[in-house]
């Protein structure tokens, strides 16, 4: 994961004004595609406010819905896990391919194994993993983290992932037609499919009613590696269960068009059972996500079904990029996510918004987004987690202007000082002047007009 | 009707004929007015820091001075939000300007001509925290509380810009704590009005314009920023 | 104790009491004609939707393109050559099929998705694996919405099944479009 705090990791893209451009234009043209997609159903608020209370449930009821599918899971043939973090999900996944002499495993995308670290972990203990998203492998390929959870590569130009492949692959230098590039990726996946010993797989709901799980992709790669691989692996946050299979209807619903713009993606397979001969693992997963349930303020955040919504919507993210949040998850959900793991480290995600609130208002579970920003500011603000220059200059304002008299003084001697105002509370380089001119200090204040005039 | 004035802090130091056009807007629709002139802060710029736990004097006194008012009135969106979410709650009515005059007062004819093409900037807190307008996420009927009060006003072109309610990157601290975003949102914005063409970007928050004003100022662009209230009350009064 | 009893112990105390509201009745009106729109949103879903009068049509069309490459298929037509050998054979065997048939079991309309369980595929990896898939469904099994196709489906007996909508596809590479990712190149859907 990168290094630093959003701010400064934000200035590596907004540095390169054209690739900033490209990137906010790009990722912009996700969320148009979502307008036209929800915009296409007349009843889209009720879908969202029936997603919103069917994942209200669930967190109401987790305990519960948790063994109902563990036992209906169980019943029908697979094996169930618990895992406590990552460290646990790490070894329980190894544990298995161990069992199983595993030298080589295929993943469709897993934000979870991700955010378990589980990839160097394997590869550590000497097993081959091949990323298969296609996104996935390019920023396996080159060694990196993805930038957005729904498109893990879309901070890339094809050029750079023409020059990825031909390292790799050895495909022509200089071609980077993305027909061709996606073309040779199927080529050299497919061979590792048809030689993979194990697959594993992400969840994006599971059913509590019937111990299935449902894996949604659009390139087939789920599908191609559970279903010619012996064993098979998937894993899943405690939050992704829904009760009913019904509620897949208002799920799936919303999933892909909130994410991609699509009425659906191109597959969305039901796992219940294991075919003849092969043998299925579920593991579930905790890793913070009981103790961020005991939060009220923050509980909702879990709601979250990974449609990457409110990245594409956020004015931040498109011209930050993905990598400036240093975490699994970026963007708006990554921001209220975060801080729950760890409040110190990622203290300054919460800042990286304005709240202007389109994260909440795309939201297909509808989680107040932009409030829990507010709210966790409040907690780091208690903690003690803000820079210390800020802290400061606030706290000189807050006096000033919690004290009418000392406020009406420091607005006459203050306002060509400009110490007062909320953008010069961390004033020792003037950041505001870096691209604006300041506002005109030269005038009456309303006060005295008032006075005179009154 | 009585109404107590609201002057968020910056207008009061900056933008002080923002307060005048809404004073005189209020009065010309029959208000009685009452201003305070112990009145400082709403506390946002403290608050949205992480520094609510420290803004309770402040709260204190804005909870005095308005708690009992029949209507607050505040030319800002994102002030009259956070009174309102954060320190007088739901039992005061709060209202920010462009609301005020059309749900409760029910302006229906304007006086004044603002000869020009303006664009309108949809500031945030106003739109998706008041809904001023509806907000392009959501899929509802169109409606908007500034729209049809331009429209009231001579010689008037109303523009919007081409991502019609896109955050313009201000965001109180946010505009110094994350220069570089801040700035690169309030350059796009600012080309997104002189695409257009506009003469004048308005909203009903003058720190999202002050901001896009630096903007503007730094490229030594002819586009000027008004708040919405002088627009409303005529230029010459 | 174990990372499960822990868990558990967790989260008891987040449990509430509330009500599951069932789920509303949700707008179909816009949909119009199902199978118009099925048809519709699969041509923009880069599939092509053949209407056919008889299974015999089906056979024609798949003989003639695909003349002399691997085909398997789980459907029986009279005069087509089936072969059931394949659903039992390893799966890794299936890798040079360039045309798979299979039967829906039903179609939505507001997404062009088709359902699929085992007893239609014979082999779970068959509609994936082939480079190309034609799938026949019945007009009449056309539903409007998501909400009507899970009433209609059986969560029962299968061990596996998946809604499919379209060939594969990836927009990876700078969101550039690109149909035939890892499963199907091309999707033909005969509707009957």
């Amino acid at each position: 994961m990168s290094e630093g705090k959003h701010a400064d990791l934000a200035e590596k893209l907004t540095n390169d004004t054209d690739r900033t451009d490209w990137h906010n234009k790009s990722i912009w043209g996700v969320r148009k595609k979502r307008d036209v997609a929800a915009f296409g159903i007349p009843d889209w608020e009720l879908l969202r406010e029936t997603g919103s209370n069917i994942k209200d449930y669930v967190l109401d009821n987790l305990h519960d819905l948790l063994i109902e599918f563990e036992q209906n899971a169980i019943k029908n043939g697979i094996q169930v896990h618990w895992a406590a973090d990552a460290q646990e999900h790490n070894a329980i996944v190894h544990g298995i391919l161990a069992k199983h002499n595993v030298k080589k495993i295929v993943k469709s995308k897993s934000m979870l194994t991700e955010e378990c670290g589980l990839n160097p972990h394997l590869e550590k203990n000497g097993i081959e993993v091949i990323d298969t998203d296609l996104g996935e492998r390019i920023i396996q390929l080159r060694e990196e983290h993805p930038s957005h959870i729904v498109m893990p590569a879309i901070h890339l130009k094809r050029e750079e992932i023409s020059d990825t492949f031909h390292e790799s692959w050895g495909t022509e230098k200089g071609n980077f037609d993305p027909k061709y590039l996606a073309g040779a990726a199927r080529e050299s996946l497919r061979q590792d499919f048809l030689t993979a010993d194990a697959a594993l797989t992400g969840v994006n709901f599971a059913i509590a009613e019937t111990g299935e799980y449902v894996v949604c992709t659009n390139e087939g790669n789920a599908d191609m590696g559970a279903h010619l691989a012996p064993v098979q692996i998937s894993c899943m946050g405690l939050e992704k269960i829904i009760p009913k299979r019904e509620h897949l209807s208002v799920m799936l619903r919303l999933l892909a068009r909130s994410s991609t713009g699509q009425p659906i993606t191109a597959y969305s397979s039901h796992f219940k059972k294991p075919r003849k001969g092969q043998e299925m693992h579920l593991v579930l997963v905790d890793n913070g996500r009981s103790r961020h349930i005991q939060l009220p303020k923050f509980k909702n955040g879990l709601k979250c079904i990974r449609c990457a919504a409110c990245m594409n919507t956020c004015p931040v993210y498109r011209r930050s990029g993905g990598h400036s949040y240093h975490v699994t998850v970026p963007g708006p959900i990554g921001s209220i996510l975060a801080p729950n793991t760890n409040l110190k480290e990622y203290s300054d995600l919460p800042f990286a918004s304005t709240l202007c609130g389109a994260c909440s208002n795309v939201c297909p579970v509808k989680i107040n987004i932009h409030e829990q920003l507010y709210e966790w500011r409040q907690v780091i603000g208690k903690a003690g987690h803000v820079e210390s220059s800020k802290k400061i200059g606030l706290k000189v304002m807050n006096f000033v202007l919690s004290n009418p008299k000392v406020y009406d003084i420091g607005g006459k001697i203050g306002k060509k000082a400009v110490s007062l105002l909320p953008y010069a509370v961390n004033n020792p380089l003037n950041p505001w002047y870096k691209s604006r001119e300041m506002p005109d200090m030269d005038t009456e204040s309303f006060k005295d007009w008032y006075k005179k005039n009154r | 009707m009585k109404v107590s004035l609201f002057v968020p802090c910056y207008i009061d130091q900056l933008y002080p004929k923002t307060g005048i056009a809404t004073l005189n807007l209020l009065e010309k629709f029959g208000c009685e007015v009452e201003f305070h002139q112990s009145q400082t802060c709403c506390g946002q710029p403290m608050a949205n820091s992480g520094f609510q736990h420290l803004t309770k004097k402040l709260d204190g006194l804005n909870q005095n001075l308005f708690g009992d008012a029949d209507y607050v009135v505040c030319p800002s969106g994102s002030c009259t939000l956070h009174l309102k979410e954060h320190v007088l709650g739901t039992q005061t009515k709060v209202y920010e300007l462009c609301e005020f005059l059309t749900d409760v007062l029910k302006v229906e004819n304007l006086t004044s001509n603002f000869p020009y093409k303006v664009g309108l900037h949809q500031s945030c807190h106003g739109l998706r925290g008041l809904e001023l307008a509806k907000s392009s996420e959501l899929v509802a009927e169109p409606f908007s509380k500034l729209e049809p009060l331009l429209k009231m006003v001579g010689g008037l072109e109303l523009s919007y810009p081409e991502k019609i309610d896109e955050c313009c990157g201000f965001g109180g601290t946010f505009c110094v704590s994350e220069e570089a975003v801040s700035a690169k949102m309030g350059q796009d914005k600012a080309a997104e009005f002189e695409a257009d063409e506009v003469d004048y970007i308005t909203s009903a928050d003058m720190s999202c314009l002050m901001h896009i004003d630096g903007i503007l100022k730094r490229k030594k662009s002819n586009i000027k920023v008004i708040h919405i209230a002088e627009i409303l009350n005529g230029l010459a009064s | 104790m174990s990372s499960r009893a822990d868990i558990l112990e967790r989260l008891k105390s987040q449990t509430a009491n509330q009500e599951q509201v069932a789920l509303p009745k949700f707008d179909v009106e816009y949909i119009g004609d199902p199978v118009e729109k099925f048809k519709t949103t699969l041509g923009e879903l880069y599939t092509e939707v053949i209407e056919v009068n008889s299974l015999t049509e089906v056979a024609s069309f798949v003989a003639e393109k695909f003349e002399g490459k691997r085909i398997i298929s789980n459907v029986k037509i009279d005069g087509f050559p089936y072969s059931d050998i394949w659903q039992s054979e390893d799966p890794h065997s299936l890798e040079n099929v360039e045309f798979a048939l299979f039967e829906g079991t039903l179609g939505v309309a507001e997404n062009g998705a088709i359902w699929m369980a085992d007893e239609q595929m014979g082999q779970r990896v068959g509609p994936f694996i082939c480079q190309r898939l034609g799938i026949i469904v019945k007009k009449e099994s056309i539903v409007p919405l998501m909400q009507q196709a899970y009433e209609k489906l059986d969560s029962g007996a299968s061990g596996f099944g998946t809604f499919i909508s379209g060939p594969s596809k990836t927009a990876d590479i700078e969101q550039s479009l690109v149909v035939g990712a890892h499963g199907s190149r091309e999707l033909f859907v005969f509707l009957t």
